[in-house]
C-alpha cells in the first residue's frame, strides 16, 4: 500500500469517525433506514444524562402503525410496558392485531452521565411509502432534569433544526 | 506532475469521507453548557471578576459579548481564554448595578457551534420568571405608588390654590396675599414631586431597585415613557400656576395665567395612567381631564377655607366660605359623575368590585370619597349656616371638619395612586377579548399563519402550528424588561393546557444568542414570565416550546421588534 493511499485511508477513517462520536449527543437510532413492512431491531442509544446527571428512566413512545413490538429486558433495569388499541387493524402474519404496546419505559436504572448504553426492542415497521420517516418520540429522565427528544420536523425543515430532535428510522421500499 | 498525480488518491479519500460524513451528518455532537459561575439567573451583591462556562467536551471561542444595563456593550478587558472545556471571561473591574447579559458562541471539538445566554444581576436579581421578579420590584413599586401620591396631591392642591384665589376670592383681597406664600411652596413640592415620580416610574419600568435611580438610564427610560410627558405637562401648568401668583395683582393676565395652570395639570393626568387610556379616549380623556379640575378645586381650597375661617372676620369669612360652598357643588357634582363614568369604563362589570385588586381599592376609595362627600354636606347645611350665628366657636368646628376632609382626601389620594399600579378589570377583559379573537379568526388553512396586530402596547403576533393557534404578546416589546404571554388553544378553540411552557428569545443581528426563560402558568392556556430582558432593540426571534402531553411538543416562531 503506498504511502498516498495509506493517508487517504486515515483521512477517511478520522472524518467518518467523527460523526460516530457525535452520535453520543443526541439520544437517536442505530439503524436509520429499514424497509417498509419489515421486522426492525430499534436500538435506542443514549450518550449522555441531563445536567451532568445520570440518567433513570427511558420512555419511548410507539408511533401508529409501529406493531408487534418487544422490548429487550435490560438487567439492573424494570422494564414495563403500556397497552392500547389501535386507530386500526394490522396484518401480522395471519393475525388481525387490534392492540398492542404504544409505550415502553425502562426504569429504576443508571447510567451515569459519563458512560453509554444501548436499550433494544424489535417492532414491525409500517407498510408506508418509502421516504417516510417513522418516529419514536423519546422521554428520557435524569437524577436532575429531563430530554424530551419529541420534536418531529415540521414540514421543510430537518433534525438540525431542532434541539432535541426525535429519533427516527426513515422507511425503505420493500425489497 | 508527479505531486499531482500523489495527491489524487488523497483528494479521494477525503472526498469519500465527506461523503460518508454528510450520510451520517444528522448525528452531529453538542457540546452542552454544565455549570456557570456566576450560574443563570444569580443575584450577585458585587460584581463578579470573570464568568466562567463549563462545557461537556472542550470548545473554543467565536464570540462573547457582555451587555449590561440598558444593553450598552461591556468592553472586555481581554479576549476569553478557553481551556479544558471551560471558557473564562474576564470582566472589567466597576461594572454597573443592574441586569448583565453574556452571550456566548463556542465551537465544540467536532466543529458544531453551540450558542446561548447566561444573565445575572449585579445589586439586583436578574429579572428570573414571575414570583422573583415581583419580590424584586416591591420596594421600587411601593415608593412609586408613594411617588405617585405625593404628585397627584401636590399638583393638585398647587393648582387648586390658583383656582380658589380666582375663583372663590375673585381679585385682590389681604387674605389672597396671605396666602401665597404657601401656594408658592406648594408650587415647589408639587414641582420637586412630579420629577421624582419620573425616576420612580422608570426605575418601575426598567424593574431597577430603589438604588437604580442613582442611574441615568432609569431616569431616560422615565422620561422617555408616557410619565414623562405628564411631568413635562405638569411642570408647564406649575410654571404657568407660579407665574400666575407673581402677576395676580395686576388684572387679567394673572388669572388666565393661574386657570392655564390648573388645566395644564388637567391634562397631564391625562397623559398617563390607566384612566385616561381606557376606550373610548374621546370620552375617557376629557372625563379626566374633568375629574382633575373638580378635585383641585375641591381639595385646593381647604387650606386656603382653614387660612381665611382662621384670620378673617366673621362677616368676611361668611361670605368667602358662602362664595366656595356654592362653586363646589358644582364642581363636586361634576367630578363625582366623571368619576362614575370612568369606574364603569375600567371595572366592566360589578363583579370586578370584588373579585379583583382594582376593584378592592377601587371600593377603598369610594369609602373614603363617601366620607368626604358627608363632610361636605355637613360643612355646607350644618356648620355654613351656624357660621353666620355662633362666630369664631363654629369657625373652630369647621376649621376641624375641614382638617379631617383633608385627612380624607388624602386617603382618596393614596387609593388613587394604588389604582395607578394595578391593572384595571378592563384590561383583563381584553386580554379575554383578544383570546376570543384568537377563537375566531381560524387560520389552519394553512399550517403557519401570522398576523401581527399592530398595538400601542407591545407587540402580538398569532402563530399556528398543526391547527393550534398561538397568541405571542410581548408588552411592551421596548428595550429593557418586558413581559411574554402565549395564549394557546386547541384546534376546536378550547385553551390548551401544557405541561411546560418555555421560550427562547434572541437577537441574531446584534449577535445575541438564545435567552431561555420558563414561562409560568397565569391562567387557562396562558402562559407568561415578567420581566424578560431584552437588551437592545431590533427584530428578535420568539420561539416558544408548549409540552403538549409527554411525548408532544409544539414549537411556535415568531419575530417581534422591539423598539
Amino acid at each position: 500500500m503506498s504511502r498516498t493511499t495509506r493517508g487517504a485511508l486515515m483521512a477517511a477513517v478520522v472524518l467518518s469517525c467523527l460523526p460516530v462520536a457525535g452520535t453520543l449527543a443526541h439520544t437517536t437510532l442505530e439503524a436509520k433506514q429499514a424497509p417498509a413492512g419489515s421486522l426492525y431491531k430499534a436500538v435506542l442509544r443514549v450518550g449522555h444524562g441531563c445536567e451532568g446527571t445520570a440518567t433513570t428512566t427511558l420512555r419511548v413512545q410507539i408511533p401508529e402503525g409501529v406493531v408487534a413490538v418487544k422490548p429487550m429486558p435490560k438487567a439492573g433495569w424494570t422494564l414495563t410496558t403500556k397497552e392500547g388499541q389501535y386507530a386500526q387493524a394490522y396484518d401480522y402474519y395471519d393475525e388481525k392485531l387490534t392492540k398492542g404496546v404504544t409505550e415502553i419505559s425502562w426504569s429504576g436504572g443508571k447510567l451515569a452521565d459519563a458512560h453509554y448504553d444501548e436499550f433494544v426492542f424489535r417492532a414491525k415497521l409500517p407498510e408506508k411509502p418509502a421516504g417516510t420517516v417513522v418516529y419514536f418520540p423519546v422521554v428520557q429522565e435524569c437524577e436532575k432534569g429531563v430530554h424530551r427528544w419529541i420534536e418531529i420536523p415540521e414540514a421543510g425543515k430537518t433534525d438540525h433544526d431542532y434541539k432535541e430532535p426525535a429519533p427516527g428510522v426513515t422507511l425503505t421500499a420493500k425489497p | 506532475m508527479r505531486r499531482h498525480l500523489m495527491g489524487w488518491p488523497l483528494i479521494k479519500g477525503w472526498l469519500a469521507a465527506l461523503l460518508l460524513m454528510l450520510a451520517v451528518s444528522s448525528a452531529w455532537a453538542h457540546a452542552v453548557l454544565v455549570e456557570a459561575v456566576p450560574p443563570d439567573g444569580a443575584r450577585l451583591d458585587r460584581p463578579p471578576a470573570e464568568v466562567s462556562l463549563r462545557f461537556n467536551e472542550p470548545v473554543s471561542p467565536v464570540s462573547v459579548r457582555v451587555l449590561g444595563p440598558g444593553g450598552a456593550e461591556v468592553a472586555l478587558p481581554s479576549p476569553p481564554k478557553a481551556e479544558d472545556g471551560t471558557l473564562r471571561v474576564a470582566l472589567p473591574a466597576g461594572l454597573a448595578a443592574g441586569t448583565h447579559v453574556v452571550s456566548f458562541r463556542v465551537v465544540s471539538a467536532d466543529g458544531h457551534p453551540v450558542a446561548g445566554s447566561i444573565l445575572f444581576g449585579i445589586g439586583a436579581a436578574p429579572d428570573r420568571g414571575v414570583v422573583q421578579a415581583e419580590e424584586a420590584r416591591q420596594s421600587t413599586l411601593l415608593a412609586a405608588a408613594a411617588a405617585r401620591w405625593l404628585h397627584y396631591g401636590s399638583l393638585l392642591v398647587a393648582v387648586g390654590g390658583g383656582l380658589f384665589l380666582i375663583m372663590v376670592l375673585d381679585g385682590w383681597s389681604p387674605v389672597g396675599r396671605r396666602l401665597k406664600p404657601g401656594l408658592c411652596l406648594g408650587v415647589g413640592v408639587a414641582a420637586l414631586a412630579a420629577v421624582l415620580n419620573v425616576g420612580l416610574a422608570g426605575a418601575v419600568l426598567e424593574g431597577a431597585p430603589l438604588t437604580g435611580l442613582a442611574a441615568a438610564a432609569v431616569w431616560k427610560t422615565g422620561a422617555a415613557s408616557s410619565t414623562g410627558a405628564s411631568a413635562a405637562l405638569a411642570l408647564l401648568g406649575l410654571v404657568a400656576t407660579a407665574l400666575g401668583l407673581a402677576l395676580e395683582e395686576r388684572g387679567r393676565a394673572g388669572s388666565a395665567l393661574l386657570l392655564a395652570g390648573a388645566v395644564g395639570a388637567a391634562l397631564a393626568l391625562t397623559a398617563t395612567g390607566h384612566a385616561a387610556t381606557a376606550e373610548p379616549r374621546w370620552l375617557s380623556v376629557p372625563l379626566v381631564a374633568l375629574h382633575a379640575l373638580g378635585v383641585a378645586f375641591w381639595i385646593g381650597s381647604f387650606w386656603p377655607l382653614a387660612v381665611v375661617l382662621r384670620t378673617e372676620a366673621a362677616t368676611e369669612a361668611v361670605r368667602i366660605v358662602r362664595r366656595f360652598s356654592g362653586l363646589a357643588m358644582g364642581a363636586v357634582a361634576v367630578l363625582v359623575l366623571a368619576g362614575a363614568v370612568l369606574s364603569v369604563l375600567q371595572l366592566v362589570e360589578p363583579r370586578a368590585i370584588v373579585d379583583t385588586a382594582y376593584g378592592q381599592l377601587w371600593l377603598g376609595k369610594m369609602v373614603c370619597v363617601l366620607a368626604m362627600l358627608v363632610l361636605a354636606a355637613v360643612n355646607r347645611l350644618r356648620l355654613t349656616p351656624d357660621l353666620a350665628i355662633a362666630g369664631p366657636a363654629a369657625a373652630a368646628r369647621l376649621r376641624g371638619s375641614l382638617f379631617t376632609e383633608m385627612v380624607a382626601a388624602a386617603l382618596v389620594l393614596l387609593f388613587t395612586a394604588g389604582l395607578g399600579t394595578t391593572p384595571p378589570p378592563r384590561a383583563l377583559a381584553e386580554s379575554d377579548v383578544a383570546e376570543s379573537d384568537v377563537a375566531k379568526s381560524d387560520v389552519a388553512k394553512s399550517d403557519v399563519a401570522k398576523s401581527d396586530v399592530a398595538t400601542s402596547a407591545g407587540f402580538s403576533a398569532v402563530v399556528t402550528v398543526r391547527g393550534r393557534p398561538a397568541l405571542i404578546t410581548v408588552t411592551p416589546a421596548r428595550p429593557g424588561p418586558n413581559r411574554l404571554a402565549v395564549q394557546i388553544e386547541q384546534a376546536d378553540g378550547t385553551p390548551l393546557n401544557a405541561q411546560e411552557v418555555s421560550a427562547e428569545l434572541a437577537l441574531p443581528s446584534a449577535g445575541i444568542e438564545p435567552i431561555g426563560r420558563v414561562l409560568a402558568k397565569a391562567g387557562p392556556g396562558l402562559y407568561a414570565a415578567d420581566g424578560v430582558e431584552l437588551p437592545l432593540a431590533g427584530d428578535w426571534t420568539v420561539r416558544v416550546d408548549a409540552l403538549v402531553s409527554d411525548f408532544e411538543k409544539a414549537l411556535y416562531r415568531t419575530e417581534v421588534t422591539v423598539r
